[in-house]
């Protein structure tokens, strides 16, 4: 163990001194001037140019949220309020309605997924015809897995058999004999009328389906009893209404079907049946009390909402989110048919506020980290503050920077980077927990891990929660954000007399504070200690 | 206005603060590094199993610490002790980094009879306390390699296992040992990645294709420090798989490649999928980046144009090799979509800094199941042996780099035909000169036990009648260390297909001895009997078996498991090279 009797005297000292010079230099008044965002607001605005005729692209705002919790609801909900106030006047930007408001003015309802399935069912016909067999097998496969996923959703069962039916040929020629029959055999049972065009379709395909449809034929159709613990549920099969519930179904033939029964309340039952034919009866009792309540959720268009919704507010506040939240504003993009996606994240730094906006393309997909914008306890900057907000989204919506583009981010992780000056001054004691965390317990940890884990192996959590913090963005925010003031736009030329007056001040202590840590740091400890036991 | 208050109330918190900060506790403490002794070994009992401490490997002898720098080969530091002594103090050790703390014991002749290391690590101004166990365990021998688990409230140490816990809500009766996998080292060699894989029904024969039962997407991180493997996939903090099967792969495959290429970042190519009946050749790529964020590390590789890039041809059983050069990864033969002899002749070259995938000039003869070697230039790729449906192939081909591309040209035939076996590009000589060594003859099975060289331009392969293996092997591990320079051959099949479960070590003598390696046989015996593993050199100097198939709980069957082999590499050999 070492000490030095010296620094007692002298770091109280030049700390002191440090922190008067500090206070009048013109490092501080910089520093307030360049934080100052209404004269930065202000340029934009004029900076913007002026929109050419058109269209303007429509933005939706999701809720301003707090990241974890760990800010009142209250200060995110006000500041979401006044942004989206603010950007109802921004000229450039069509600003959408709340999704709550998107709802009950019967805002698009389109599945999303079905109807990517229909556009990779297109792109299959595509590939195919252009010869590229094996990724036509591969794409019909996808919009057919698709489909099937959402089968309650299908309204046009044409596409899912014409995919059977082209996934069969893509098969076929892309040498995979096998599963181009089982599809062929699928999509006999589904269209067992139709008919195969002989010049696309070679002759062992055809047979194959010609085989199926004999067998079909010959099974004849089986009598499928449905029943439901909801009276009157619409019964389709194969997209076809077959009556409502109770109901008895004769007509649909051996093989491979699929079966939807929709309650009155909005309830959803769906698969895929296998019918026996011959005569034979299958009962079917459909449960829809659970998917009614489901749908009513979805229906309803309450806070809530739809699980999609809410699992892209809840990927927002858990602060750590990039491309998993794709599929979510992908769906939310296809029923609001909005071009962009705007939201805030905050997290509170120290004192203040930390509101983070994100704008994510439609067209590309491309999700920009725009300049955060801090706010102060008291909220004194909320109007500039929020200002700021509209300009930096209404302004990153324009331009799309790709160099702010991130994949991820992880905003519960800036928390833990200490603010500059107390990592410069924060030493030993910072350094000895970090230590501690990444070392000297390490082997106690794991063992730990072991001990509340498995019979098999458990991972290494410390490395996984450091990884946690490898983002770009990560480091690229590292720097702290400008900090609006709370007397905007104000000189003094006192503030410029006294702080040059003290400039000299400075200089020589920064130097002198240089001098000292270069003399102090050669009592940093240069060697370490090694135990071994065994 | 001058805000006096304002700034009067600043000062006055700064002040506090600094004054704090300056008067603050300017106690130094002496960093500590701690290091703890597992094994595997005889215990005080002389029952062999792990130890919580140094097994009683031997009554007499040293105990000798070191603390080095292995990329440099300075040793900062070396004592010795008793090995009664059961601790040891190394004060004043000078900060450094990509350090390695040794332990080796020394029996009664002071011949090195077990070792273990800590992995690499640094030690700088701020840290406080460092810690590591290691596993001390007979040199030239294997061992299970152990980590700490909970049996019935207490803590034993077992062998470690694959990561249990994403599977279990993903498919909860998967079974993951597995045959076809990757391992890569990462983080310098301080951990391993292992991805894919699959779990077979039945044996798979010499030049067929495998029959599966269950193939692999995971990710699974191995860190010899707990010996514990972590599936990516896994949330700690959720307790689930993290959603949208993020940080696993996004088709399962198994006889692929995982292709290093910087930073801790992998591409992912080819290999079989599940398919109805057999197993489908992929074209697909996917990109490993484990600086990424958690639930982002695997992604596809895009294209040019925006969409996923592919292979124009979908394999198994190739190449891609990276060539940093260009920054190009090579991708060569393989068996296409045909079936286990549609052996391709087709070169593809993937442009990381694009994504961009185009073929290029053909190989002379179909290749499947051969070897490519990065020569020493990081551009020319030398392709060797291999099987077509003709048969099994003597003959090597060189692709040199053209532009974005590469020519194909002849090179000298080796003295015998082989696929499935190994190469070494091996350090002696100017790392220009490449081992072959081991594998099948022929389509049926035979293997041989024989070795030979060449380098590029040579013309020739060199070869002797006295340069064999111990044991004849097809689709053995080979692995040069890096101070003898002596080369472990593990694993393989023989001729009737039966598991070789034995390591031997080709001794380094001299490129102008007449028999440049000699083969020494180390009588010792898989753990668990294991064939069909990957075998890794990892930073604390031992050789890390994954998977394979072998004996577990009585049962032939696909291993979950990882085994060390600890080779006796000691430094005073490379002063003497």
């Amino acid at each position: 163990m070492k000490t030095s009797s010296a620094n007692g005297v002298l770091r109280p000292l030049i700390a002191v001194m440090t922190t008067i010079a500090f206070v009048f230099s013109p490092f501080a008044a910089v520093a307030q001037q360049k934080g100052d965002p209404a004269a930065k607001d202000g340029a934009d605005e004029q900076a913007q140019p002026a929109k050419p005729a058109g269209p303007t692209p429509k933005l939706f705002l999701l809720p301003t949220q707090g990241v974890q919790d760990d800010i009142s609801g209250i200060i995110p909900e006000r500041i979401g309020e006044m942004l989206r106030g603010q950007l109802q006047g921004k000229r450039s930007i069509e600003l959408l309605p709340t999704y709550d408001k998107l709802q009950k003015q019967g805002g698009g309802r389109a599945n999303a997924a079905v109807a990517e399935a229909k556009r990779l069912y297109t792109s299959g016909i595509g590939l195919l015809t252009a010869g590229e067999d094996d990724k036509a097998a591969k794409t019909f496969q996808k919009a057919v897995d698709i489909m099937e996923q959402n089968i309650a959703d299908l309204q046009n069962f044409d596409v899912l058999a014409d995919a059977y039916k082209n996934m069969a040929l893509a098969y076929k020629n892309a040498g995979y004999d096998f599963d181009s029959r089982k599809r062929m055999k699928v999509f006999a049972c589904l269209r067992p009328e139709a008919t195969l065009d002989k010049e696309k379709f070679p002759k062992e395909l055809r047979e194959v389906f010609n085989d199926e449809v004999k067998k079909i034929k010959r099974a004849g159709p089986g009598k499928l009893v449905i029943k439901a613990d909801v009276g009157a549920a619409l019964v389709y099969i194969d997209g076809v209404s077959k009556g409502k519930t109770p109901t008895t179904v004769e007509d649909v033939g051996y093989g491979y079907h699929y079966m939807v029964v929709r309650a009155p309340n909005g309830g959803v039952w769906s698969e895929q049946i296998r019918v026996r034919g011959r005569g034979k009866t299958q009962k079917f009792d459909v449960e829809l009390g659970a998917g009614g309540a489901q749908a009513d959720a979805e229906q309803s268009g309450d806070a809530e909402g739809p699980a999609f919704y809410t699992g892209l507010l809840g990927g927002i506040k858990s602060g750590s989110f990039g491309k998993d939240l794709q599929p979510y504003l992908a769906e939310l993009v296809t029923r609001t048919g909005t071009q962009y996606v705007a939201w805030v994240a905050m997290v509170k730094k120290g004192r203040e506020y930390m509101a983070v906006p994100f704008i994510y393309r439609a067209e590309d997909g491309l999700m920009i980290q725009a300049d955060s914008v801090s706010f102060n306890i008291e909220l004194s900057n909320l109007r500039v503050g929020v200002s700021q907000l509209a300009s930096t989204i209404v302004a990153t919506a324009d331009t799309m920077p790709e160099d702010q583009a991130i994949t991820s981010v992880d905003l519960t992780a800036s928390e833990e980077k200490a603010p500059v000056a107390a990592a410069a001054t924060g030493g030993e004691q910072g350094g000895e927990q970090a230590g501690e965390q990444a070392g000297g317990e390490a082997v106690a940890t794991n063992d730990q891990t072991g001990e509340a884990g498995e019979t098999t192996a458990a991972g290494s959590e410390a490395g996984e929660e450091a990884a946690t913090h490898v983002t770009q963005k990560e480091q690229d925010s590292v720097e702290p954000p400008p900090v609006p003031s709370d007397k905007e736009g104000e000189t003094d030329k006192w503030v410029w007399i006294g702080a040059g007056s003290a400039a000299v001040l400075v200089t020589g202590l920064v130097v002198g504070g240089v001098v000292y840590m270069t003399d102090s740091g050669s009592d940093q400890p240069k060697n370490f200690d090694a135990t071994l036991s065994w | 206005m001058f805000d006096f208050g304002r700034y009067t109330f600043k000062a006055a918190a700064l002040v506090a603060l600094l004054a704090v900060v300056g008067c603050g506790d300017n106690t130094q403490r002496d960093p500590k590094l701690n290091v703890q002794v597992i094994g595997w070994g005889p215990g005080q009992t002389g029952t062999v199993g792990f130890q919580p401490q140094l097994p009683s490997f031997t009554t007499d002898g040293l105990v000798r610490v070191s603390l080095t720098q292995p990329q440099t080969g300075k040793v900062f530091e070396t004592k010795s002790f008793s090995p009664g002594e059961r601790k040891a103090q190394m004060p004043k050790l000078r900060f450094g980094s990509n350090m390695r703390m040794e332990f080796e014991l020394l029996d009664g002749n002071s011949n090195l009879a077990a070792y273990g290391a800590t992995p690499l690590f640094n030690f700088a101004e701020g840290d406080v306390v460092q810690g590591f166990r290691i596993q001390v365990d007979h040199v030239n021998d294997f061992a299970p390699v152990g980590s700490v688990v909970t049996r019935d409230g207490r803590s034993e140490l077992t062998q470690s296992r694959m990561d249990y816990r994403a599977v279990r809500t993903i498919d909860s009766g998967r079974w993951l040992g597995r045959i076809g996998h990757a391992t890569v080292p990462f983080d310098d060699g301080n951990k391993l990645l292992v991805v894919g894989g699959g779990d077979v029904s039945s044996l798979r024969a010499p030049a067929t294709m495998p029959s599966f039962r269950t193939v692999h997407d995971d990710l699974m991180e191995f860190d010899p420090i707990t010996g514990y493997f972590t599936d990516l996939s896994y949330d700690p903090q959720s307790g689930t798989p993290r959603p949208n099967g993020a940080d696993r792969l996004l088709e399962p495959r198994a006889f692929h490649t995982v292709t290093p290429i910087g930073e801790n970042r992998f591409l992912v190519v080819g290999g079989l999928t599940p398919g109805d009946p057999d197993p489908r050749v992929l074209g697909s790529i996917e990109l490993i980046d484990l600086n990424a964020a958690p639930g982002t590390r695997v992604q596809q590789l895009m294209g040019p144009n925006g969409s996923a890039a592919h292979l124009n041809r979908p394999r198994a059983f190739h190449t891609a090799t990276f060539r940093p050069a260009d920054n190009t990864v090579v991708v060569v033969g393989g068996i296409g979509s045909e079936g286990a002899n549609d052996a391709l002749t087709s070169v593809e070259f993937i442009n990381l800094s694009t994504g961009a995938v185009q073929e290029g000039a053909n190989l002379s003869e179909g290749r499947a199941e051969h070897q490519a070697v990065l020569m020493n230039d990081n551009q020319t790729i030398w392709v060797m042996g291999g099987r077509n449906s003709s048969g099994v192939l003597a003959s090597t081909e060189v692709i040199e780099r053209s532009g974005s591309g590469g020519t194909v040209g002849p090179e000298a035939s080796m003295s015998t035909p082989r696929f499935g076996f190994s190469t070494v590009r091996i350090t002696p000589g100017g790392n220009q000169i490449v081992m072959a060594l081991g594998g099948y003859t022929d389509l049926q099975g035979g293997v041989t036990d024989t070795f030979e060289f060449s380098s590029l331009g040579r013309g020739q392969f060199l070869s002797a009648g006295a340069w064999r293996l111990d044991e004849a092997r097809g689709n053995p591990n080979a692995i040069e260390l890096p101070n003898t320079h002596d080369v472990v051959v593990m694993g393989g099949r023989d001729q009737s297909q039966v598991r070789v479960t034995s390591a031997e070590v080709l001794e380094f003598q001299s490129l102008d001895a007449n028999n440049p390696y000699m083969s020494r046989p180390t009588n010792t015996t898989s753990y668990n009997n294991r064939s069909g593993a990957t075998a890794n050199l990892l930073s604390n100097g031992k050789i890390v078996l994954i998977g394979g198939i072998g004996r577990f709980d009585n049962t032939d069957t696909t291993l979950d498991s990882a085994e060390y082999f600890t080779p006796a590499d000691p430094r005073e050999a490379a002063a003497s090279n």
